[in-house]
Order: C-alpha cells, then structure tokens, then sequence
C-alpha cells in the first residue's frame, strides 16, 4: 500500500498533464467540428482532394464524417490514440526502470518486501492513473459532444468508442513494462516510448491489412463498432492476451533480474 | 550463532568476474570488516547478501536463509547503508524516513528523531538540496530506524566529517552492544582497523585472508630491519614466517609473522650493528596479501 500511494503521488502530475493536454486536443477538434458542419461538402470535397495515402495515415474517412461520432472516431481518434499510447507506453517504460536510473533501487529493493509486491503496487498505482484519465477525459468528451448543437449520437456507440484509448494505453503500458524489464538499463525514455509508438503507428498506417494483428491501433475497428456497436471478438480476445502475456513476462523477468548497482 | 554464512559463492556479469569461490561466516554481534580495493568484489558479495543479485554458485544465508529465495523475510531485520546514497527527488527528509519506516511493521518515529539528534541532521530540508554528507546522514538514519540485527554497511563514512565518523561509529558500537551484528566493508583500512573484530581481505574476487582483529593487532605482525656488522649470506632469514625479504648490501628488511623466539636466535648468532623492529598497521597488512598476488 505504501508503494502504491507514493507511487500515485510522484505520477500524478505527469498524469495530469496529459490529460488537459488530451482534453484540450479533442475539444479543438470538437470545436472544429461545429464549424465544418455548416459547409460539410465544401469540407468533403477538400478532402478528396487530398493525397489517398495521406488520408489512411490520418485514419480520415470522408464518408463518416458527417455524424458527430463518425468525425470523432474517424477525425480525432487517430490523434488521441497515439498521444495517449505515447503516454502510457512512457508510464510503462518509467514506473519500474526509474527505480534503477535514478539509482533509487538500492533504497526500496532491499525492504522487507517480495519483488512482485513492488511490481504489483507499481502497475497497480499505473492503472488507477490511467483508469482516472479515461474517465476524466470520457465525461469531457461526453459534455462536449453534448455541447454542439443538434447532434445526437448512440450512447452504447459512444462508450465503445470512447474506451477504445484505455484499452490501447493498457497494451502499450505493458509493453513499456516488458521493454523496462529486458534492457538492463534504460536512459531514454522519452525516445524509446515515442519510437516504439510511432513506428507501430506507421505500420498501421501503411502495410497491408493480412498483418492487422501487428497493429494495435487497428484492433478496434471504429467502421466496424459504428456499423455494429460491438467490438470485434477475436481482436479483443487478443488484446487481453497480449497484456496478459506482457504483465506475466515481466514478473518473470523481474524476479530473477540482478539489480544493478550504482 | 552465524548471522552471515557464505559458502563457495560465485557471480560472474555474464562473462566478467564479481567474486570467485567465497567463503565465509560472519557470528552473531561481531563487528566484521570487509577490506578491498575498488572493483575487488565487495559490492558484489554485499548484493548478494541483500538479494538484490543472484548468485551464479554457491550459496548465501543470512540468519539461516538463503538470501535470493528469502530476502523479504530477512531484510525485515537488516539495514544497509549503500556506498552511494540517492533518494527520491523532491522527498523531505522526513518524508523519505516515514515512507522507509513505513517497510517496517513497528513504530519508529522515535527512533528517527534519536538518530537524526545524534546524527545533527534537519529532517525538514528537501533531501535534493542536502549536500554529499548530509545525505550520508540520511543513509544511516535510514538503516538503522527499525533497530535492525544485522547491519550492513558498503564503505559508509565517505561525505562524512571526523565528527560525524566518530559520532558513527560510537553510534555503531551502541548497536552492536545491544545486539546488533555490523558487517562493515570499506578500503579505508583504519577506520576498519578502529571498530571491527574481524576482517576479511577480498582481492580480485576471491578471499585472501580471513583473520581474527585481534591476532592482527596481536603485534604477531613485525617489521624487521637489521643492520649486520659483516655481510651475511643472502639466505640467511629465509625462515618460516618471514616475508618479503629485501637485502641492501649489510641491511636485511623483512616482515615476520610467528614466534618471535625463532627470528630472535637467529638474529643473536650474528653481529648486529642496528636493529629496527616495527608493528604493521593494517594497511601495510593489506598491502602485503595484495602484492603476495596470491
């Protein structure tokens, strides 16, 4: 518990600050909406306009674009997918290595406490951050999407939507774990979070769909939930896998790593 | 009663050597000294000890457990002190104390407030803004707050004045009256010499010397340096318990360990013009095992 709580108060602030950053960057699109929707086939046309590749980059389906939902999920989405991987993959790299880059190790690794007790409260305190995120930054999305006047969405289609970021933070979290626990020491953070993350979302972007297992961001087909309203079953069996798989590597991993010294 | 048993332990880093083959016990309420230069493996048996490395053979046990399978249940009566200390940013020092006693099933707020008395240290400045000593300070609060019985200690007086290290050590030699085993590594060897019972000498990962403090300091140890009126045969100290024999012209130098009976007959059948005999310090010891290359 003590961990926990510590561990919670020394991210809380990182946190924080992605969350108004996130939120700020929905509402603009949000508020961009409002606008394009007054002259939606002049904005449709602009669109066709643009390059094909540059389109599926962006995630941009000019189809959808009309409903609220469609917008959000083909317009926004995209932007605040891979900023809250970002995110999440930087709180997973961190949270454990940090221990051992700041050279702090040698303090809480020889307490009267079982390694998988601290990794335990460490992914522990990551989750509630990030469970408190999605849900801050759900509501604001919900009371902006209320805010632009005459649209109505399906609520269940929203929250699908919606919860599609915390799922995708959750497989980046814990590969940043898994990558915290095979390299013996991490400088970078910063870099090799956003590295990893941006080269998924480039093979996203550009290869071929036969190698969509090798794409997260692909996982949650926003065509398919806002023609379905449900997830794709094999993809969110295999999404729980992943994490799965990644959280018990990195106990594995974790018990018999050698902490090394200063 | 071994506090500390270490039997035939080996750690190599993937291919670099830590330590070779070592071997020792550590009994209850010694003060036991762990000498060796940088880089000789000290670091390397004290992590093992705390669990924080897996042996790659051979076994360490601390109050009978072996410390990589069982290291939560002995860390709850064992408090380190690391070489270096580094805490977590932004902490007050109270804070960082409160949060280590927190590990601890037992109520300590006195005890921090003892320690950090004897130990003059401000428990409300930031811990970023403290300087290398005052941090050392923190380190010691910190390991002995929850009244530990093993101490484990990687070269701790660095940062700290000769004050301080006096107030350490009356500190440390309290623990250990009241019970508390200290297992003290450092390459300063005075300061080992000072307040331990026994001491071990590790050099380039393997243990060159295991010996009693007070067999050390039992003057067993002599320098010798006779001056001889005539020129006697080079050979001619060349006894058991005598050791790096240098001979300049009529001068023979040479340290002795033994019965100083056997040097002294010899040294009566012979004329001697002058004669020096000195005790070693334990430096000169150390210096001794480490050149021997042995």
């Amino acid at each position: 518990m003590n961990i926990y709580l510590h561990e919670l108060k020394s991210n809380m602030k990182f946190a924080f600050i992605w969350i108004i950053v996130l939120i700020m960057l929905a509402a603009i699109m949000v508020l961009m909406y409002t606008s394009i929707s007054q002259d939606i086939d002049v904005f449709k046309s602009m669109l066709n306009n643009f390059p094909e590749n540059l389109r599926i980059v962006f995630g941009i389906s000019i189809e959808r674009i009309g409903s609220i939902l469609g917008y959000y999920s083909s317009f926004v989405l995209t932007i605040i997918l891979v900023s809250c991987s970002v995110e999440a993959m930087i709180l997973g790299v961190s949270i454990l290595s940090k221990e051992t880059r700041e050279k702090t190790a040698d303090f809480l690794y020889t307490k009267p406490i079982s390694r998988n007790k601290i990794i335990t409260s460490k992914l522990l305190a990551s989750f509630t951050l990030l469970c408190i995120s999605n849900i801050i930054y759900t509501l604001s999305l919900f009371f902006a999407l209320s805010s632009v006047s005459g649209v109505s969405f399906n609520l269940n289609t929203f929250f699908l939507i919606a919860f599609i970021p915390f799922i995708v933070q959750l497989i980046f979290f814990t590969l940043g774990i898994f990558v915290s626990a095979i390299f013996s020491k991490i400088k970078a953070v910063l870099p090799i979070s956003m590295g990893i993350v941006f080269a998924f979302y480039l093979l996203s972007s550009f290869a071929d769909e036969k190698l969509r297992v090798l794409m997260p961001f692909k996982y949650f087909d926003t065509n398919y939930i806002l023609n379905n309203s449900k997830y794709e079953l094999s993809y969110t069996i295999l999404t729980f896998a992943i994490i799965a798989i990644l959280t018990i590597l990195t106990y594995a991993i974790y018990n018999k790593k050698d902490i090394q010294s200063v | 009663m071994n506090v500390i048993e270490i039997k035939n332990l080996t750690k190599y880093y993937n291919k670099s050597r830590g330590i070779i083959d070592v071997s020792f016990d550590v009994k209850e309420g010694e003060i036991f000294g762990f000498i060796g230069p940088n880089g000789s493996g000290k670091s390397t048996t004290i992590r093992t000890l705390l669990g924080l490395i897996h042996p790659t053979n051979g076994e360490a046990k601390i109050f009978g457990m072996d410390c990589a399978s069982n290291s939560p249940k002995i860390m709850k009566e064992v408090g380190y002190l690391p070489s270096e200390v580094f805490y977590y940013d932004g902490m007050k020092v109270i804070d960082l104390l409160n949060y280590s006693a927190s590990f601890y099933k037992k109520d300590c707020s006195k005890r921090i407030e003892e320690l950090s008395k004897i130990m003059d240290l401000d428990l409300n400045r930031k811990i970023d803004e403290l300087s290398y000593g005052n941090k050392k300070k923190v380190g010691i609060v910190q390991a002995l707050l929850h009244e530990p019985k093993l101490i484990i200690l990687d070269e701790p007086t660095g940062g700290l004045d000769p004050l301080m290290q006096q107030k350490f050590f009356d500190l440390l030699k309290e623990e250990n009256k009241k019970g508390a085993t200290i297992f003290f590594s450092s390459h300063v060897l005075s300061e080992v010499q000072r307040i331990c019972d026994k001491v071990a000498i590790i050099k380039e990962g393997k243990i060159v010397k295991l010996e009693k403090m007070s067999e050390i300091n039992d003057s067993n140890y002599k320098r010798f340096k006779i001056e001889t009126k005539d020129k006697v045969e080079d050979s001619y100290f060349q006894i058991d318990g005598v050791n790096e024999l240098k001979i300049e012209e009529n001068t023979h130098s040479f340290m002795f360990k033994g019965d100083v009976n056997d040097i002294l007959k010899k040294i009566a059948t012979i004329q001697v013009n002058n004669i020096w005999i000195d005790e070693l310090d334990l430096e000169e010891i150390f210096l001794h095992y480490y050149n021997k290359g042995e």
